[in-house]
């Protein structure tokens, strides 16, 4: 209940913050550029391209969608009141990345206008589009994590949003090791690579290995997140 | 004394306090590893058996039941070689298709090699071009070239065939597979190895194995013969090897490939022969055809294809079959005989082949004439456990399809063709010359029983757009939709200025 309190506060803030708009319009902006000219220049009815560049987007998206999470309310010194509140750090920490994950949701639900365009043009395989927007919610949603993460370590909002784009570009570019070398880091870089994984789901491949893999990774980044939120009241 | 003792009491509250601040602060982050671990620990034993929805348009995802058995059969480990550069187009298909057999088996690997980073291994099975597959079983090892796996010649959208490649190189491995082809030597024919070398690289990668064969040096057509080609003999046969071509058809059945070129003032009676026992005879003379022809040469008929096994795929994508310098067959006995090629009815045999000018006289046969035949017989239907245990295997979804005993079915015998250039190096990648010597082989094989996997094609929809549409949807998604949010936007600011 505590959750769904945070998350319905958050959400609301977010709803008349401008700084929501302007990551709604930057993400439609550049999905509907990269959408219409793939399929101008290409046409063929495939959404395949699009999502392929949807990490460039998210890489611009993300950092402006998540650094207020935590860190305005350690900057603004609201964190104490939110301490005060009747909800463990683990609720706050779930409830606000649950609110930036709805507006994500809601600006990629309003790209579903791409694939009903190819409809009306065409007739699309509809498998590889379903997957494709599983595959992109589950992307972004380890995006946003790593965004609530990063702002839980700081209460500057112009230094959480960097250390997430840094962080996105290094999970981006990890398996470049991976051409690099060979051998167990080539593997590791492998399965760390955050792309590869969703290049399968754009294929219309739904693999529970790589379902797996974002949900730990999104686990594992709240509870870092947790931890981080935690170890203020004992520091 | 009492502040001294205040003083110390302050200082250990304070040890105590950092004490007790590092001992949570190493407890924390002990948890923290320790959930990690097991997060990381979940995956990996989740990862050992996935489970996979595949819901991509050429079902990619999903190996074919043959393919399937041809893994469970597999008595040692195998490796997939994939030689491609990373991000190609071929490096995704053979990556997708080869993790197939990896999660299929426990007795696959999987390697993709990037010819450029590892030449020596490239080197080591010859490897020519980007796109390779090497299947190594122990230290036997089939290679698979790119053009057995990705075909565009003939229906326009690329074709992948790699399923049926990989899983003819797995069968062929075991041993269970993998018919052997003899292309016959000793009267001028020509050789898998030089002439023919293209169909021979094509053939292999097919999953047959290619041998050649000297009938006067052997007694009797080899066991594991499943298909003879007698590719343009130059002078005739021995008696005896008529009889054993004749033996290993009528005992054995054997099938033959028979391609002759029209030989003018030579006799070659025990060839002649052995086509009369299939019901054949050849016409005298060299094919003229004025009508149907590569590029107005009459002497080079490109015929026209009868509907068979053979020729449908051709006839379906609207290919020629081109013969420079053809001989015409006839008929000679019912049913069993049925064209495959026909020239037009302008064309004609013609007997003077001394002169520099083609003209149709009284003794040369006039066409239509018949260019290739294909000669079947009747057999009872053998029980589906009578053949190979590898074709009962593949062929184990089709079974009950199968007609009832005391049903008898027709098997293919023999296919003679009146070229042998067709399928020499030179002619092989001419339209449809190389699917149709494929395909004539595979047919006489039987081999399209024994692996029916679907070659896959990926779908492209495409788009009509007039510029009004292209405009339209231009114009809407990168500005149109980022506009209804900005108005979104400026609504609420404006109701909450309001408030």
């Amino acid at each position: 209940m505590a959750v769904f309190a945070i998350f319905k506060r958050e959400l609301k803030s977010y709803l008349v913050s401008p700084l929501a708009y302007a990551a709604g319009v930057v993400f439609l902006a550049i999905s509907g550029y990269f959408f219409s000219v793939i399929l101008l220049a290409t046409r063929i009815a495939d959404l395949r391209p699009y999502f392929l560049n949807l990490g460039v987007i998210l890489l611009l998206v993300t950092p402006l969608l998540t650094m207020r999470s935590l860190a305005e309310e350690r900057q603004s010194h609201t964190d104490e009141l939110l301490m005060t509140l009747p909800a463990t750090p683990a609720q706050i920490v779930v409830g606000k990345y649950l609110a930036t994950l709805a507006l994500y949701a809601g600006m990629l639900a309003l790209t579903a206008v791409y694939p009903a365009l190819l409809y009306w043009l065409s007739d699309p395989p509809a498998g590889p589009i379903l997957s494709s927007y599983l595959g992109a919610l589950l992307l972004g949603g380890t995006f946003l994590a790593v965004g609530v993460f990063t702002s839980s370590l700081t209460d500057s909002q112009m230094v959480a949003g960097l250390l997430c784009f840094g962080l996105i570009l290094l999970m981006w570019v990890i398996n470049w090791l991976a051409f690099a070398m060979t051998g167990p880091v080539a593997d590791a870089a492998r399965q760390l690579a955050v792309f590869e994984r969703f290049d399968d789901f754009t294929k219309g491949l739904v693999d529970s290995t790589h379902v797996l893999f974002y949900v730990s990774a999104i686990a594992i980044l709240l509870f870092l997140s947790v931890r981080s939120l935690e170890r203020r009241t004992w520091m | 004394m009492q502040e001294s003792e205040r003083i110390g009491g302050i200082q250990r509250l304070t040890r105590a306090g950092a004490r007790l601040r590092l001992a949570r602060g190493a407890n924390a982050t002990l948890f923290t590893l320790f959930v990690v671990g097991i997060v990381v620990l979940l995956n990996v034993m989740l990862a050992q058996r996935p489970l996979r929805l595949d819901l991509s348009a050429d079902k990619r995802f999903q190996l074919a039941p043959q393919s399937r058995q041809a893994l469970d059969r597999l008595r040692q480990p195998v490796t997939l070689y994939a030689f491609v550069f990373e991000g190609t187009e071929e490096a995704e298909r053979l990556g997708d298709l080869l993790r197939e057999y990896r999660l299929a088996s426990d007795r696959v690997r999987v390697r993709m090699v990037d010819p450029d980073r590892e030449p020596t291994l490239a080197q080591k099975y010859e490897v020519r071009a980007a796109g390779t597959v090497v299947v190594e079983m122990g230290s036997n090892y089939r290679k698979i070239e790119p053009f057995n796996l990705f075909t565009s010649s003939l229906y326009g959208a690329m074709e992948f065939r790699g399923e049926q490649a990989v899983t003819r190189a797995l069968l062929e491995l075991s041993g269970l597979g993998g018919s052997v082809v003899y292309f016959l030597e000793g009267h001028g024919e020509g050789s898998p190895y030089d002439d023919y070398s293209e169909l021979r690289g094509y053939l292999e990668g097919e999953g047959f194995t290619v041998k050649t064969l000297n009938l006067a040096l052997t007694d009797s057509v080899p066991d594991d013969a499943r298909v003879v080609v007698v590719a343009g003999p130059r002078t005739d046969l021995a008696v005896q090897e008529r009889e054993m071509l004749e033996a290993f058809v009528q005992e054995r059945g054997g099938r033959l490939a028979l391609w002759l070129d029209p030989l003018p003032n030579r006799q070659l009676p025990q060839v002649d022969g052995l086509l009369a026992t299939l019901g054949v005879e050849r016409v005298p003379g060299v094919v003229v055809d004025p009508g149907r022809a590569l590029f107005g040469d009459a002497l080079s008929p490109v015929p026209e294809l009868r509907w068979h096994d053979v020729t449908s795929p051709l006839i379906q994508a609207n290919v020629g079959v081109v013969l420079p310098g053809a001989q015409a067959l006839r008929a000679a006995s019912g049913d069993r005989v049925t064209a495959l090629m026909v020239s037009t009815d302008r064309a004609w045999a013609e007997r003077d082949v001394s002169g520099q000018r083609w003209q149709r006289d009284g003794e040369d046969v006039a066409g239509p004439l018949e260019l290739a035949l294909a000669i079947q017989r009747e057999e009872p239907v053998a029980p589906a456990t009578a053949t190979s245990e590898a074709t009962s295997a593949a062929s184990a979804d089709e079974a009950s399809a199968q007609p009832s005993e005391g049903e008898t079915t027709r098997v293919p015998v023999a296919v003679v063709v009146g070229n042998s250039t067709f399928a020499r190096n030179g002619s092989f990648a001419f339209q449809g010359n190389r699917d149709f010597a494929a395909n004539l082989i595979t047919w006489l094989a039987g081999q399209s029983e024994m692996v029916t996997i679907r070659p896959t094609t990926t779908p492209l929809p495409t788009v009509l757009l007039t510029g009004r549409q292209a405009r339209g949807i231009f114009y809407g998604t990168t500005l149109g939709m980022p506009l209804a949010v900005v108005v979104a936007g400026v609504l609420v600011w404006w109701r909450r200025r309001g408030l």
